[in-house]
């Protein structure tokens, strides 16, 4: 399949720095519920408050120094991530009412998704082995406690 | 003799058969996953956070520390065959290790970085055994103050390092935050859970650590990773270096090995600095240099005894005075935690079984390195030959049955992949990982310490001058931070320079 490949060709120091801001502002503004109190007693919000100060005025230095330095590209591979995240939270839904042997056997047919050569059959070994193992490990091996299939 | 004594307590500790048999786990696991490309010990590790809750906090350090020095050795496998670090610390053993491989001296390669590894590691353990003692009573005269202070140098450290300080700076700064996440220990209060009830204890490390180094790596990695251009066929004869060989790779090891003692064992600095740093020695005092890089022996052995030698150094911080030498002994602290074992200074006193059997088990685990890849080098070899489109999802399915075994929910694998996004992000946009974590895991450590130095002196910040342990390690933090801003200042200068000397020729 085609994988969906997003090259941006922008200036990451100065991305970064502005991600680092956003973060920053907005830890600091929720922050701002907790009581800051004074150094010699510190309310929950003392710390809080000024380390997303601190990360505000990195990410600012971050961003105007980018000027100096040439852009570059980079590709965000948005098919790997959007098929590795899909494939987990699948995982995650199907474990209590499915069990593991089928949320590991749909997330690694999903999760499989993502590499360009392997094959339909293949796909379904690689998930059948796969789940076979993790049953065989995780609930006869170590006896942890989750259901194997539906029921 | 002090020492003999303690080792034989060690030895009484280290010779029981569940022992053995968890060293002997530890270290085939972590040279597997150091030998296989794209997941490294930190991943490891995380994975196995949750299986040591099954058993003693002992065996499990045994086990998590054979996997962190086992990945030593293994890593540089993949590095010199394929070109493929598989630890960031070997990413060095590339840059010389491959280029012997193409020249047909692969075999050659590999011995010596068994044998460089093996000499690091004695090394940093006989630094461990006979500094440790000193540095835990040195550990308690520390208050709150000291801590704090020695938290901050190890954080300083941890950017100083890096590629960019202010990258470095600002993932510490971002990790402390993310530690906030949860109730705040001396107020009651809970921060950050956005409404989520899961979040009151707190993000969970090992969902932190699985989602940055695991699914953030392999998000990366699928379709990059090409193991098949392996033809290799090893024979013992083939791997026996030449008197020549000897002649310059020992002195490269002892001095690779003391560069890695010495920064495994600094606070926040761990075994890829020590490599890079013994690399660029090397490359500094050879006579002739222009060797370097196209398969130089000393590139390789330097760079291996440095790794090792600092993975074994970064012990005494963790253990003497339960602050991480890094970020991999983080994870480590973060497992002896919670089995309710603080580290601490009174840690060799009250528990010299654990202490020293730790030590004892970490000999016998080189020993058995040796023989893993130098008789058994083949079957290493073979498994580099598993492609990647097999290995990444069977490494997601283990990742979200890790975190979720932890304790019982599905919203920690939501959290992973919310986390594995982030960090996939940071990493195209070329942060370094690595200090996040240290930053998050030190978080409520320096929080706690700073708030009762704080209320122990009335709010008067002058505490930290004062004391004289506390403001002679903040002297050492201050000239790290003055090296910082000299060295990327120079840096921002000669680049501006050549950009333009190039601009008008």
């Amino acid at each position: 399949m085609a994988m969906r490949k997003l090259i941006l060709k922008i200036n990451h120091e100065l991305f970064g720095g502005l991600l680092l801001i956003g973060i920053g502002a907005y830890a600091y503004y929720h922050g701002q519920q907790y009581a800051f109190g004074s150094l010699a007693r510190m309310g929950p919000g003392f710390l809080p408050q000024v380390l997303s100060m601190a990360l505000c005025a990195m990410g600012g230095i971050l961003a105007v120094t980018s000027q100096l330095k040439p852009s570059s590209a980079i590709d965000l591979q948005l098919g790997q991530v959007l098929i590795v995240a899909a494939s987990m939270v699948l995982f995650a839904i199907l474990l209590r009412p499915a069990g593991l042997f089928t949320a590991a056997f749909v997330s690694v047919v999903v999760s499989s998704w993502a590499d360009r050569q392997i094959t339909w059959p293949g796909r379904i070994v690689l998930a059948l082995v796969v789940a076979g193992l993790a049953s065989l490990i995780f609930i006869v091996g170590l006896g942890m406690n989750m259901p194997l299939w539906w029921g | 003799m002090d020492v003999i004594a303690n080792l034989g307590i060690g030895l009484q500790a280290a010779l029981t058969p569940t022992m053995l048999w968890y060293c002997f786990v530890g270290v085939l696991l972590g040279t597997f996953i150091g030998v296989l490309p794209g997941i490294g010990p930190l991943a490891a590790i995380s994975l196995l956070l949750p299986i040591t809750y099954y058993i003693g906090p002992q065996e499990a350090i045994v086990m998590l520390a054979g996997v962190y020095y086992g990945a030593q050795y293994g890593g540089s496998t993949a590095a010199i065959l394929l070109r493929l670090p598989g630890t960031a610390s070997s990413a060095v053993a590339c840059i010389d290790g491959n280029p012997m491989a193409r020249n047909g001296r692969a075999g050659v390669a590999l011995f010596i970085t068994t044998i460089a590894s093996f000499a690091g590691a004695i090394t940093g353990l006989i630094i461990l055994i006979f500094f440790s003692p000193y540095i835990a009573k040195l550990g308690l005269k520390f208050g709150s103050a000291e801590y704090f202070a020695l938290m901050l140098l190890g954080l300083v450290a941890a950017c100083t390092f890096s590629d960019s300080p202010l990258k470095g700076g600002a993932m510490v700064v971002l990790g402390l935050l993310l530690s906030m996440i949860g109730t705040d220990v001396n107020t009651g209060v809970i921060r950050y859970t956005f409404g989520f009830f899961e979040l009151s204890s707190g993000l969970s490390l090992v969902a932190l650590a699985m989602g940055v180094f695991g699914v953030a790596d392999i998000i990366r990695n699928i379709n990059t990773i090409d193991t098949s251009g392996l033809s290799q066929r090893f024979t013992m004869r083939s791997m026996l270096p030449s008197r020549e060989d000897w002649r310059r790779s020992l002195p490269s090891m002892a001095r690779g090995s003391a560069i890695g003692s010495f920064f495994g064992t600094l606070p926040g600095t761990g075994a890829s600095i020590s490599s890079f740093m013994a690399y660029a020695t090397e490359k500094k005092i050879a006579r002739e240099p222009e060797r370097f890089g196209k398969g130089a022996i000393e590139g390789v052995a330097a760079p291996e005894a440095a790794n090792n030698a600092s993975a074994q150094t970064a012990f005494v911080p963790t253990l003497t005075l339960g602050i991480p030498g890094d970020v991999t002994m983080a994870l480590i602290l973060g497992a002896l935690i919670i089995h309710g074992i603080t580290p601490g200074p009174q840690l060799i006193t009250s528990q010299p079984e654990l202490f020293w059997g730790l030590i004892i088990s970490f000999i016998i685990g080189n020993i058995l390195l040796v023989l893993f890849n130098i008789p058994m080098i083949g079957l290493w070899i073979s498994l580099l030959k598993i492609p990647y489109r097999l290995l990444y999802p069977t490494i997601l399915i283990f990742i979200c049955v890790g975190v979720f075994s932890v304790s019982n929910s599905t919203f920690d694998i939501y959290t992973v992949v919310g986390i594995g996004v982030l960090g996939y992000l940071l990493n195209m946009l070329r942060f370094d990982p690595a200090p996040l974590l240290l930053g998050f895991i030190l978080g409520p450590l320096m929080e706690e310490h700073f708030r009762r130095a704080m209320l122990l002196s009335r709010g008067n910040l002058e505490t930290f001058i004062d004391r004289p342990i506390s403001l002679s390690i903040l002297v050492v933090t201050a000239f790290a931070v003055c090296f910082i801003i000299a060295s990327s200042v120079r840096r921002r200068l000669r680049t501006h320079n050549t950009a333009k000397d190039s601009h008008v020729s």
